[in-house]
């Protein structure tokens, strides 16, 4: 059985889907219900960057993969996967 | 966001006197959890790119980038939710009342709040090394007519806060009985 990598990068967005909702949440509770404080803000602002820098490197490094590259997952001799 | 002389439901003439959260030492073992957590897939690279030619294979590099990738976010989410926790859950005590406000995981958020006249027992636990050497607790608090107590969870300085809780109530109390309608 043969499938493309592209499955793989679609299966990562739903997980970026899933990290942006819950970073919103987080986001959310500590704007509505934080106490105001120095530390509340370095710490908001230092998550909001190091997402923002994380999702770029990783941008950056998904973009130079040619996603339509097929990947045999099962020989029909053997159920192992193959790369 | 709320500070620490507004903040929500607050009556006329109420000042914050105590506002606790738990011990710095809670936001170090945050941070070492997931410094730890950060330092696996590092430590996975060197030995795999030493001993073996596995990132040879373009599927290989593909896949490892993605997996990388989530998994960092994943520390980084951790990090913060195990943050925003530690920060949402504190403990107030006014000259009126005692203030319970804890988050419990991402969707669960509790307050609850009790008159001063109203408390009882109050006592501290120091359990450990850690809390003995650092000097952290918790603090009980028995209130009148009911089994659950508001416990404030690893504070700075329990034996203090229980003490000064308890004179607290003491003034309160006695405060109340001379001028039964008011406020203090």
């Amino acid at each position: 059985m043969e499938i493309t990598l592209s499955v793989f990068l679609f299966i990562y967005l739903i997980y970026i889907l899933i990290f942006l909702f819950f970073s919103f949440f987080n986001l959310y509770h500590m704007l509505r219900f934080g106490f105001v404080s120095f530390w509340a803000y370095v710490i908001t602002i230092g998550y909001i960057i190091i997402t923002l820098l994380a999702l770029f490197v990783s941008y950056y490094y998904i973009a130079q993969v040619d996603w339509n590259q097929p990947l045999e997952i099962f020989n029909s001799n053997s159920n192992s996967m193959y790369f | 966001m709320y500070s620490r002389r507004h903040f929500p439901n607050q009556k006329p003439n109420e000042h914050v006197l105590l506002f606790l959260r738990r011990h710095w030492i809670v936001v170090l073992k945050i941070l070492f959890i997931n410094t730890l957590l950060a330092l696996i897939p590092i430590i996975f690279f060197i030995i795999t790119l030493n001993y073996t030619t596995l990132f040879e294979s373009d599927t290989v590099k593909a896949l490892t980038t993605i997996i990388v990738s989530a998994y960092y976010l994943f520390v980084i989410l951790y990090a913060f939710t195990n943050f925003v926790d530690y920060y949402l859950d504190v403990w107030m005590v006014t000259n009126q009342r005692v203030i319970n406000i804890e988050q419990k995981g991402l969707f669960s958020r509790v307050v609850s709040e009790k008159d001063l006249g109203r408390m009882q027992d109050i006592t501290s636990d120091v359990d450990g090394f850690w809390a003995t050497v650092l000097k952290f607790g918790n603090v009980h608090i028995q209130t009148a007519g009911e089994k659950e107590r508001f416990v404030f969870k690893q504070v700075p300085f329990a034996d203090e806060v229980s003490r000064r809780i308890s004179n607290l109530v003491s003034e309160y109390q006695k405060m109340k009985k001379t001028k039964p309608n008011e406020n203090l």
